[in-house]
């Protein structure tokens, strides 16, 4: 038997799943783990193919089960997500390598199950995106849950609390799922997508409906959309260390990864547009729009409340998964290739930024955004890196995470959805100021005492994390790169594909140049500097030696202020604020804990009589009906 | 959880259920999908306790030390239910075939039930 590519890639995924598991206790499993990543990535470039073009790689293996034919293929899309994620996993695993393992294995952590549950997922992350049906795509996505918790789980206490929380969320979407796929089996005869894409056309209104109401939300518990998105801040950023940066990276993704698969190519967005609500102008495709930008605004706001780094970052993964489904939802050539380039760039932004936030706690001890400050000086290069990493998160030039936003924020525009403009455009107005709490309370102001000794990152951690850092820049300037494989993804999902340049893209309905943009501002820093060297007017003065409001300030007073962060903000938007968005927020926590609370009601308590009555009830409407 | 034999009863039962026309059925499928939630969810709390959580002081005394024979019986159960999958196919076709045939009462009465002694020939 010839083996293909992706029986390769399947197979080096598994023989490091395995190295992990036999080896996980022996010295330089990290490295040994990092290595096989490196194959896989090495198999994925072999795969480049798929990148620039509508083909497919099958695997040889295939099953024929109770009827029901099972089967492995990668296409654009597989090939874009399996690049994030083996990327991902080997920037993260050499990350852990050396320093990080050894503390961690000190303070107790398990360096076996880390590697291994870390390979597990990344195994069955593959085979979710190789599925070539609906069958194997169920498999592929039980898998991820399952090997999602053992990654949550491992650091007991808080972080099993919240692993728990995760897996009932996604056994719930689980199910979704396999409802979904029980009503398309009646519908369709087949779990195979070529005769889904056939029966599609077929369907009535409400078979419609219940699909796409089954699988969004099923779909939609793993990617964090509200009103499911409790579980995943404290599920990723409890994640030991590296085991964060890769689950923030993707994990959540493989939830989108099947809508663009399910909703997007085998249903399509024309049949979605065509679902209208009763008794309201808005139909199912515009319903989700609106649950991608409330996703947006309500957990980057909530991001801001956050104290610990960890958690910040986490909170913001799942708003900027909601620019990822606005992007694909609006549909035409600007919002799809933005939607999808933003999976790519906040993969990169978001990886770097956990791993900068790693480099601190591992240094410091904490991520307590209250008891750090002015490590700038001691932690340059980690610094930097973070610096990169916020401006890409906040959507500014020059990083990657600008072209992304700037292409939906376009979309919107050309499409004349002003509302769903301004929302996305307030969302990001609360990055900016989170991720600038972030980075003032970790990294400028005044260095505490007991912070004094403190030393930048090993290499073995700064590098991962400066090739990271490359990439978000070198993206960002030369975005032409990724968007060669999102109009690949495009085309294979059914979307108008985006005509891109090297420096952006270039069309009739708008069109940017990053490579002009960056010229531009680095000229503007350029002049900047040139007058300001020039001058001659400046003064290097020691981080002590200050004052403020005409006292000066010695070492034992504390200047800096992070407690209470936006207390000027406050001042000016606090009546709004209290009213209106922590309002909603509250209402919206509350509804869920209602709905759990309900759910427990039903089934932890022992209500004989409400269980006859129920029966009985059933049993009487079964006979008249 | 798919692959694993029990994924596949349940998978035949809920497209079945799916299949009905009578809206009731579809009651039933949201029990089934709610039922195995909460099953799932009951589960892994004990695959939480087990690898997380230290086991009580008085557990660890009275306990034998069997963590040979564990891991070996363990590992045969885990090995023997990924084997039961292969064996799903065939076993899964053959009471697919005595449910086809059990549909037809009559049928199945005068083909697989032995006739009553006295009137036998």
């Amino acid at each position: 038997m010839i083996l293909t590519s992706l029986d390769e890639l399947l197979l080096f995924s598994g023989a490091t799943l395995l190295v992990a598991l036999i080896l996980g206790r022996g010295l330089a499993v990290g490295w040994m783990v990092t290595i096989l990543y490196g194959g896989q990535l090495l198999v994925l470039i072999k795969m480049a193919a798929l990148g620039y073009s509508d083909a497919t790689i099958h695997a040889s293996i295939s099953f024929e089960i109770m009827g029901q034919s099972l089967s492995w293929r990668f296409d654009a899309l597989s090939w874009f997500f399996a690049l994030i994620t083996v990327a991902s996993a080997l920037l993260s695993s050499w990350f852990s390598c050396g320093e990080w393992e050894r503390s961690f294995k000190q303070q107790g952590g398990n360096v076996w199950l880390y590697h291994s549950a870390m390979a597990l997922n990344v195994f069955t992350m593959l085979i979710l995106l190789a599925s070539g049906d609906l069958l194997s795509l169920f498999i592929g996505w039980e898998l991820v849950s399952w090997a999602g918790f053992l990654l949550m789980a491992m650091a007991g206490g808080v972080a099993t609390r919240a692993a728990m929380r995760y897996i009932t969320y996604a056994m719930a979407g689980g199910m979704a799922v396999f409802g979904g796929i029980a009503l398309v089996y009646v519908a369709a005869g087949s779990l195979q997508y070529e005769a889904i894409l056939t029966a599609v056309d077929q369907m009535s209104t409400t078979q419609l409906w219940m699909l796409v109401v089954m699988f969004g939300g099923g779909f939609g518990v793993k990617m964090g959309l509200l009103p499911f998105h409790l579980w995943q801040a404290p599920a990723y950023a409890e994640t030991p260390g590296p085991g964060s940066a890769f689950l923030g990276a993707i994990s959540s993704r493989m939830g989108l990864f099947a809508i663009l698969l399910v909703l997007v190519k085998l249903f399509g967005i024309v049949n979605i547009d065509s679902l209208k609500i009763p008794f309201t102008l808005i139909d199912a495709r515009d319903l989700l729009a609106w649950i991608a930008v409330f996703t947006i605004i309500l957990p980057t706001f909530t991001a801001m409340n956050q104290n610990d780094a960890r958690h910040l970052l986490a909170w913001h993964g799942i708003g900027q998964g909601g620019y990822m489904l606005l992007g694909v939802v609006v549909a035409d050539a600007m919002g799809g290739a933005g939607g999808l380039l933003h999976i790519f760039n906040h993969a990169t932004y978001q990886a770097a930024l956990f791993m900068a936030v790693t480099a601190v706690i591992h240094r410091t001890g904490t991520s307590d955004l209250n008891k750090l400050g002015g490590l700038v000086v001691r932690m340059p290069l980690s610094f930097m890196v973070l610096l990169v990493g916020i401006i890409g998160l906040a959507g500014l030039p020059p990083m990657n995470g600008f072209v992304s936003k700037w292409l939906v924020y376009r979309s919107l525009l050309n499409e004349g959805m002003p509302l769903l403009f301004l929302a996305a455009v307030i969302g990001t107005l609360g990055t900016i100021l989170s991720v600038y709490k972030l980075i003032h309370n970790i990294f400028l102001g005044q260095l505490r005492i007991e912070h004094e000794q403190v030393k930048e990152a090993p290499w073995s951690m700064m590098v991962p994390m400066l090739i990271l850092a490359a990439i978000i820049f070198i993206t960002g300037m030369f975005p032409g790169i990724p968007l060669a494989w999102v109009a690949s993804v495009q085309e294979v999902v059914g979307l108008p594909a985006t005509d891109y340049t090297l420096g952006g893209v270039e069309s009739v309905s708008g069109s940017l140049d990053m490579i002009w943009v960056i010229g531009v501002l680095f000229a503007g820093f350029g002049i900047g500097a040139v007058i300001f060297y020039s001058a001659g007017r400046s003064k290097r003065v020691h981080q002590l030696d200050n004052y403020a409001g005409g006292h000066f300030l010695s070492a034992d007073v504390r200047y800096q202020y992070s407690d209470n962060f936006y207390a000027g903000l406050m001042h000016l938007i606090g009546g709004w604020y209290r009213s209106s968005f922590l309002w909603l927020e509250k209402s919206v926590t509350s509804l869920v804990d209602f709905l759990s609370l309900v759910m427990q009601g039903l089934y932890r308590r022992a209500n004989a009589e409400f269980y006859l009555l129920s029966t009985a009830l059933f049993v009487i409407a079964w006979v008249v009906i | 959880m798919p692959p694993l034999p029990g994924f596949w009863a349940k998978f035949t039962l809920i497209t079945e259920l799916a299949g009905q026309t009578n809206p009731l059925y579809m009651i039933g499928l949201l029990v089934f999908l709610l039922a195995t939630v909460i099953e799932a969810s009951y589960l892994f709390r004990v695959a939480a306790k087990m690898y997380q959580t230290e086991p009580p002081e008085n557990v660890r005394s009275n306990s034998p030390d069997l963590g040979g024979l564990s891991l070996t019986t363990a590992s045969l159960f885990g090995a023997g239910v990924i084997a039961a999958t292969v064996m799903i196919s065939p076993l899964g076709d053959e009471l697919q075939a005595v449910a086809t045939q059990a549909q037809d009462v009559n049928l199945y009465i005068q083909t697989v039930l032995q006739p009553p002694l006295g009137e036998r020939q």
